[in-house]
């Protein structure tokens, strides 16, 4: 290495030097360093040559061609290590490859920000440059995350803002690609570019077909910019004076005749449709429609030899004078017309001869393009999002972010319902402002979210009452509903809804937030799952009771406590509302929790979504006992039947079925085929939503009597069961009615079923006014098949309500007498028939 | 990594010490031999140099299927580090077709100057040559091979030398590219441009009247490989063959992607007398060869290992050379005494790699090949073969076998114990007030 004590190197540039010298030392070779020099043209910086062996890396098809020796020059700026170096090469072999701008400049960090480690230094860097070459060998450099972009110095950010939203056009292999972009003026200096128009496609004639063209709003001001893409990788480097640009691209056969007589005839274009009928002022001849704005793009990208290349551009704002030297190039050279033809090279000659003088005004370009721009949430949930259509309901503490979320992610239609206005109160953790006060949530959250993304998602709001809003809307057209409103009237609501609609639902997410925001819920019901929000809820509520080891107690304090809550925050005295106190952090964190959670299970496939409560809780401090982390609660679907009486859902959890046939199968085996059986139903019924939850059965007590006609459920026990259960449950299941067989036979209920709905529901001391009188059967092949596979049996179901007046007497609790003599079992765990022993007499609770 | 692809043209740089010695393969079973050094004759304390000569007869191809065959033999100058061992060639069994001389010789034979044994052996054989060619034209045949010469250069000496009676095709003048080996036309794969020596220096001191050339080497998809031979040549000179070519409009005959570095990297090539009598660089000379040189250029210095510092009066190689060099170029320079190590050093190959242009190749991907490409004919053979020689020193070395593969791995390695990610105590430690 030369000695660098002539140079004035700053503190980090000797620590690099001094760590590429170990390098050097230590590498047997490998890594060689020669001449180390002040950089030209970058004051400051100080430039180290390195030599690297890469006569390891196997060639291979699609790879770059290294050499054995690869030489780079390393630019390391004067605040070396808090600034990264950057890497150069003197040839251009590696040009066109990914990661390699400007021919020579190789590209070995995204974001030095996250990816450079100033601690590592020059050995963190070598490295990286190692990984560079072998990827770069293999063939393996991916296409980039970020666009290409210039060195930020030549750029001119006086020159304006180019941001291209779509694909580029590709230049045919021995023909460049010659037309103009559509440009959407977003502001002064910033234009996006929403479309390309090739010279000989039909150009839109009028502002609306070219708005239309592009899908842009009607008060969207647009217009056209002169592009070019060449067939060849340029290899300057953002020249600073048009003539080596214009050289360039006469390489390409891209002449001045040709760049000019484009812009004219652009130049032109514009005119007709911005100044419709010739309007334009005669005095502004000078004065061009819209600004000169080149489009220059050339086949940058890809890895040489492989596959299609994608177009890097860049745009050099060109003097309003372009326009009319343009015009008149275009109007004479390219009229047609033999006469103009010398007038014409004289306009061509003198354009290029001004061309030559001109300096070059790099336009700043950012790149939205969805060929070379990889979005930052791409490999997240949140992609699902993208393209979506999606139904917020409510604006608060979790509706406002979620829709957010949903927004940022790139769903193509967001609606947002919610009827509340912005009131003081709320500003501490709700996203909105104090102007926003007095208007309603979901126009100003709306006008917000808008603002996004307004080329991708548009955004609704629903201002009113959701409950009567929704019968508006059509929820089919939705792929996911977020029910945000922490409302149990919105909840039994959709429960209703999407019970008694003949099409499947979207999938429908239920997201609570507990009273002080440390705790959060997440019910899914994925689209055709049984359950909607409520009946997710009231599984979690079941599962949270029920759980053995407590660890849900404090949900079931915050969320479903079996007493309500006695200290009631009231923000605003003499408010009659009770809310939730939290902090911003707080409803946010958990919002973004909720929302992540949902969108994981909603990426899973199709067949493995299952009705699931995501339960998130926020950190507490560094001293104190952390809460849980975030705990899943899955569960299948139910068996659905619908109520003959009432045509409620009847809806029998996996596990109340399974026991049904537990006790069918034990009943085939000791008892005989035939002899029917049946048991207690715990659950409930929810005549709001119309469902009936059938949590639980039982086999039949031991006092039961089973024949094969003929089936008593006894009383042994099941006072003692349902008291248990109540308890365990919280009172959220409790005796709902009653379960038999029909072994053999249709699932129809007998006269003497009809009779036992009556006496079920008799006004005897606690006796219920309703009950489930519900049978399982079939005829033979299918009951065998139940009890062999689990393939479920018939059903009837029929919610029996009292009619008996209140005097009537019970029934005597005697076998049907035309039965005539029968083999009868008891319940409980008998394995014996009880032959010669009177049908006990038991008829009342003991 | 083994291929089993070598290009079939090379070029091969032996490590002979400070001194030159140059295989250039041109395919097919033509070879051009540009200066020689041979260890056994050289003679330098404990210089680990190659022993040029039973390397080549071992391997050089034999159209005639017993005769080794060196299509030229080319003598930039008669220095002994250019010459030594040219006796020992002859008398090998090595069938030298052509010879390029310069006249020099013979003006220093009429002066008087002394002249090494070999120097003396190679005029009696270019002399013969001479003779034996014009008896050939006179009895109306072509000189046969072995017998052919050809003198490049002019020397207002010349009409009292026999040479002179040549007639013109026999003769090469700065300006004029060679295309014929051995009386074979090999322009579509070879062309050596002769720079020098000018006929104002052929009075002037031995080095500066050195044979300068340009070799292009050409494959058969229009590749072209360029080296740059400048002898002993030393600043005016070489300023005046880049000014010449510059201002005659052939730029193209002084690009260059390898240049031996004139002098066995000696600082004069770039560091001369200014105004004022002291050495100075000459930064002009630098820009030229920067200006003409491949993106990949590199140099290379025919010398003994470099010393750790520079000493007044050294004889090369120079590290102000060096530097010099390392400032135009992006590669390090390589010196032959110090491939792939200074304890086991190899020769230089580079082969002209189709689309690429002049690689070097590594001397483990070498091992490799040569083992591959032994019952290989031709060119790929020949730079595996001569590529793989092993030297004397490498018998001594203890651990004696593959070089350190050159690799990203082993640069990786360098950087994690650069960086001390495995570092641990070597030696146990005492510590204490005692």
């Amino acid at each position: 290495m030369k000695d660098s004590a002539t140079l004035e190197l700053t503190e980090g540039q000797q620590l690099a030097l001094d760590q590429l010298h170990r390098i050097v030392q230590a590498s047997h070779g490998a890594v060689a360093a020669t001449h180390v020099a002040a950089t030209a043209n970058r004051p400051g910086y100080v430039e180290a040559r390195i030599s690297v062996g890469c006569a390891n890396l196997p060639r291979t098809e699609g790879g770059l061609r290294l050499r054995s020796v690869e030489a780079v020059t390393l630019l390391i700026p004067p605040d070396f290590p808090f600034r990264a170096p950057s890497v150069r090469t003197r040839h251009t072999r590696f040009a066109g490859a990914p990661h390699v701008n400007w021919g020579r400049h190789l590209c070995l960090y995204r974001s030095t920000a996250t990816e450079w480690d100033p601690a590592d230094g020059m050995y963190g860097f070598v490295n990286r440059l190692l990984d560079w070459f072998e990827a770069a060998a293999a063939g393996e450099l991916d296409r980039p995350g970020d666009p290409l972009h210039p060195p930020n110095a030549l750029t001119d950010h006086t020159a304006g803002l180019l941001v291209i939203r779509r694909d580029a056009p590709v230049a045919l292999p021995d023909r460049s690609w010659l037309g103009a972009a559509v440009l959407h003026q977003v502001n002064e200096t910033r234009c996006d570019v929403v479309g390309w128009l090739a010279i000989e496609d039909p150009w839109p004639a009028s502002p609306e077909q070219l708005r239309e063209s592009a899908a842009l709003p009607a008060d969207a001001h647009a217009f056209l910019a002169p592009a070019v893409v060449t067939t060849k990788h340029l290899t300057f480097e953002y020249p600073l004076t048009a003539r080596e640009l214009v050289d360039a691209l006469a390489r390409d056969h891209l002449t001045p005749r040709l760049l000019l007589g484009l812009t004219g005839i652009v130049a032109d274009h514009n005119r007709t449709l911005l100044h419709p009928g010739g309007d334009a002022p005669a005095d502004e001849e000078d004065t061009p429609a819209a600004p000169v704005h080149l489009l220059l793009g050339t086949p940058s990208r890809g890895i040489a030899g492989d596959g299609p290349r994608q177009t890097h551009l860049v745009a050099w704002h060109l003097p309003d004078f372009a326009d009319r030297v343009g015009r008149l190039a275009a109007d004479t050279a390219f009229s047609g017309r033999p006469q103009l033809a010398e007038l014409g090279d004289e306009v061509i000659q003198f354009g290029t001869e001004w061309l030559d003088r001109l300096p070059t005004r790099w336009m700043r370009i950012y790149e939205a393009r969805p060929e070379v721009t990889v979005r930052r949430d791409h490999a997240t949930p949140a992609a699902w999002l993208r393209g979506k259509r999606i139904l917020v309901l409510g604006a608060g503490a979790l509706g406002a972010p979620v829709a957010e979320m949903c927004a940022r992610a790139g769903a193509a239609h967001l609606t947002v319902a919610d009827q509340a206005l912005v009131h003081p109160g709320i500003l501490a953790r709700q996203p909105y402002t104090d102007a926003d006060i007095g208007h309603f949530k979901a126009s100003v959250l709306v006008d917000r979210l808008n603002r996004i993304d307004p080329h991708t998602t548009r955004v609704e709001a629903l201002v009113g009452d959701i409950t009567t809003r929704l019968s508006g809307l059509d929820l089919h057209t939705f792929d996911l509903i977020w029910d945000c409103t922490a409302n149990r009237i919105v909840r039994a609501r959709l429960e209703r809804a999407r019970r008694t609609d003949a099409a499947p639902w979207p999938h429908l997410a239920t997201l609570m937030i507990g009273h002080h925001a440390t705790r959060g819920l997440a019910a899914l019901s994925p689209r055709g799952a049984t359950g909607g929000g409520a009946d997710v809820l009231r599984r979690t509520a079941l599962a949270a009771h029920t759980d053995a080891t407590h660890v849900f107690d404090d949900l079931i304090e915050d969320f479903f406590p079996t007493q309500p809550p006695t200290e009631l925050f009231q923000p605003e005295p003499g408010c009659s509302d009770t809310t939730f106190t939290g902090s911003a952090a707080d409803v946010t964190a958990l919002a973004g929790q909720l929302v992540a959670g949902i969108l994981h299970a909603l990426a899973a496939p199709a067949d493995r979504r299952t009705m699931a409560t995501l339960i998130v809780r926020m950190p507490v401090g560094p001293t104190v006992a952390q809460p849980a982390g975030p705990r899943w609660l899955t569960w299948p679907d139910d068996t659905l039947v619908t109520d003959e009486a009432t045509g409620y859902d009847v809806r029998i959890t996996p596990a109340a079925l399974a026991e049904m046939r537990a006790e069918a199968r034990r009943g085939a085996r000791v008892r005989g085929p035939r002899v029917e059986t049946g048991g207690t139903l715990l659950g409930v019924v929810d005549d709001a939503t119309g469902v009936i939850f059938v949590d639980e059965a039982t086999g039949p007590p031991p006092d039961s009597l089973l024949t094969e006609a003929y089936f008593r459920h006894g009383l042994d026990g099941v006072s003692n069961h349902l008291a248990a259960r109540r308890e365990a449950t919280g009172n959220l299941s409790r005796f709902l009615g009653m379960w038999h067989t029909h072994p053999h036979t249709a699932a129809q209920p007998s006269a003497t079923d009809r009779a036992a709905m009556t006496s079920l529901t008799l006004p005897l001391d606690d006796a219920p006014a309703r009950a489930l009188v519900l049978i399982a059967g079939g005829p033979g092949p299918l009951w065998r098949k139940w009890l062999a596979t689990g393939d479920g049996p018939d059903f009837y179901a029929h919610l029996a309500a009292r009619t008996a007046p209140a005097a009537t007497e019970p029934p005597a609790p005697e076998v049907p007498a035309h039965l005539g003599p029968v083999t009868w079992w008891p319940g409980g765990y008998a394995i014996r028939p009880h032959r010669s022993v009177p049908v006990p007499r038991k008829g009342s609770r003991s | 990594m083994v291929e089993t692809e070598l290009p079939e043209q090379g070029v091969v740089f032996w490590p002979v010490g400070t001194g030159d010695s140059t295989t250039i393969v041109l395919g097919g079973d033509l070879v051009v031999q540009v200066d020689l050094r041979d260890m056994k004759a050289a003679d330098e304390d404990d210089a680990v140099v190659a022993a040029v000569i039973d390397r080549l007869e071992e391997t050089l191809p034999q159209p005639d299927g017993k005769t080794p065959y060196l299509a030229v033999f080319a003598l930039t100058h008669a220095d002994k580090d250019h010459c030594c061992g040219f006796g020992d060639l002859l008398e090998s069994s090595i069938l030298i077709g052509e010879i390029w001389a310069t006249p020099r010789l013979w003006r220093e034979l009429s002066e008087d100057k002394p002249m090494c044994e070999d120097a003396r052996r190679f005029q009696e054989e270019v002399e013969r040559r001479v003779d034996a060619t014009l008896q050939a034209i006179k009895d109306g045949k072509e000189p046969a091979s072995g017998d052919r010469v050809r003198i490049i250069g002019y020397d207002e000496d010349r009409e009292g030398h026999s040479y002179a009676q040549l007639p013109d095709e026999y003769f090469t003048f700065p300006g004029k590219p060679i295309t014929t080996v051995d009386g074979v036309e090999v322009s579509d794969k070879f062309e050596a441009f002769v720079h020098a020596p000018f006929k104002d220096d052929c009075a002037g001191d031995r080095n500066d009247t050195s044979l300068a050339l340009q070799v292009q080497l050409h494959t058969d998809d229009g590749t072209t490989g360029r080296l740059l031979f400048l002898g002993d040549l030393a600043y005016p000179t070489i300023k005046k063959i880049f000014g010449y070519s510059e201002s005659h409009d052939r730029t193209d005959r002084i690009e260059w992607d390898v240049l031996l570095s004139p002098h066995h990297c000696s600082k004069k090539a770039m560091y001369a007398k200014g105004e004022d009598g002291e050495e100075e660089l000459k930064q002009d000379i630098l820009d030229q060869l920067e200006a003409h040189a491949n993106a990949d250029a590199r140099v290379i210095s025919s010398s003994r290992p470099f010393r750790d510092k520079d000493d007044k009066g050294n004889d090369p190689p120079h590290l102000l050379a060096r530097t010099a060099y390392e400032s135009i170029t992006d590669y390090p320079v390589l010196c032959t005494g110090e491939y792939p190590s200074k304890e086991e050093p190899r020769p230089v190959v580079f082969a002209l790699e189709p689309g690429l242009g002049l690689e070097l190749v590594d001397v483990t991907d070498l091992e490799n090949k040569g083992q591959v490409l032994k019952a290989a004919g031709g060119g790929r053979r020949l730079l595996a073969t001569l590529g793989t020689t092993r030297f004397p020193a490498a018998a001594f070395t203890a651990a004696a076998g593959l070089p350190h593969q050159r690799g990203t791995d082993a640069a990786r390695a360098g950087v994690q114990q650069a960086r001390g990610d495995k570092a641990e105590p070597a030696v146990q430690i005492g510590f204490g007030a005692a």
